[in-house]
């Protein structure tokens, strides 16, 4: 009987005006090669958010719907949306 | 045209007790057929297809005539089933079967049959009221956006917007203080959510040191983007945080990522000097 682990990121969806970037991870444990667990981790990238640490997918992602105008929208929306005190 | 010539004809004796013979046949009887028809009613192609109420296109075709059914298949005694078996190309795997069970007077259960190694088993049953049952394996929407709709129920006081409930997930994710505390570390720091439909519950758990900032805490990495939309903030509390004597409120902001901190309603909580310390709660939003 073998046990092995495994991650992917087998969810990645652009969602909202801002074009957040919800990233799930799933790790997956097989037996003898077949799957016997599933369970999941997620994140958001948001617009302008530093994605160095990133697969080559999500970067291309990222770079490709977090355009300059996308991450300044989210900029004046964050700042439009300050809670007062 | 008469027959005027038989090669053999070999009819042992009293076998057939009375017969009528004419060509073409036009009513016969024997031990296994009955044909009673005043038409054409079973066609055999020279494909070798058979039509039952047509001319065959497929190798067993039939066509409804004055009733919309066109084949029944009966139990074998009552309170017992009628099978449609569907087996492999030689034959000896049973795949899988399509049954219909009496159960009372007028009333049946259909049971749908796969097999996943050894026998087909049942795998799906729709009940007599119309309950539908997943006897082993789940049921997995295929495509996303779609679910169960609850459209038949209009009983909400608001306004419905959605009555489809299209999502259900599990999983963990990682709570990060992103404001209010300098050079912090995380003893712990651990979430889980639900989303149900639109709606995501988390719970999370973090145990931190650092400096505080003097900056209103902002908790970072949610699972999900929250909803955009105007007045759509969620909300959650802390159940245990032992920084100030305070219960702590989570305030989101929609469109964003993040939840702001407050205590005593509306000041925004924050921390000074050396802190280390829990920061345990729930917080519940809405996404896209």
């Amino acid at each position: 009987m073998s046990l092995e682990e495994k991650t992917e990121e087998d969810k990645i969806e652009v969602v909202g005006q801002f074009k957040h970037v919800q990233v799930r991870t799933a790790t997956i444990i097989l037996k003898d090669g077949k799957e016997i667990s599933r369970s999941f981790h997620r994140r958001v990238i948001d617009p302008g958010a530093d994605t160095s640490s990133e697969s080559a997918e999500v970067k291309g992602i990222c770079a490709a719907v977090h355009t300059e105008t996308v991450v300044n929208a989210y900029k004046a929306h964050l700042e439009a949306n300050k809670p007062g005190e | 045209m008469a027959i005027t010539k038989l090669n053999s004809l070999a009819i042992p004796a009293n076998t057939v007790v009375a017969a009528d013979l004419s060509y073409p046949l036009t009513n016969f009887s024997s031990t296994g057929i009955d044909d009673n028809a005043d038409a054409t009613a079973l066609t055999i192609s020279s494909s070798e297809y058979v039509g039952i109420g047509t001319a065959p296109i497929v190798p067993l075709d039939v066509v409804a005539k004055t009733g919309a059914h066109a084949i029944t298949m009966r139990a074998r005694s009552n309170n017992d089933y009628a099978f449609f078996s569907m087996r492999s190309y030689d034959g000896t795997e049973d795949l899988g079967d399509i049954a219909i069970q009496r159960t009372a007077a007028d009333t049946g259960r259909m049971l749908l049959y796969t097999n996943n190694g050894g026998a087909a088993t049942t795998k799906l049953t729709i009940e007599p009221n119309g309950d539908i049952k997943a006897n082993s394996g789940n049921i997995v929407i295929g495509t996303s956006g779609k679910g169960i709709d609850f459209g038949a129920t209009s009983d909400g006081s608001g306004s419905d917007t959605s009555e489809l409930l299209d999502d259900y997930e599990e999983g963990t994710w990682t709570p990060t203080l992103t404001n209010g505390v300098n050079s912090i570390s995380y003893g712990s720091r651990t979430g889980h959510y639900t989303k149900v439909g639109n709606l995501v519950f988390l719970d999370f758990y973090i145990y931190y040191a650092g400096t505080g900032s003097g900056a209103q805490y902002l908790i970072s990495g949610l699972p999900y983007a929250q909803k955009n939309a105007n007045y759509c903030r969620g909300g959650g509390c802390s159940t245990y945080q032992n920084y100030g004597g305070k219960v702590v409120t989570f305030y989101g902001n929609q469109g964003t990522s993040y939840i702001f901190c407050y205590k005593d309603g509306s000041t925004s909580f924050t921390s000074s000097g050396t802190v280390g310390n829990y920061m345990i709660g729930t917080f519940t939003y809405q996404t896209d």
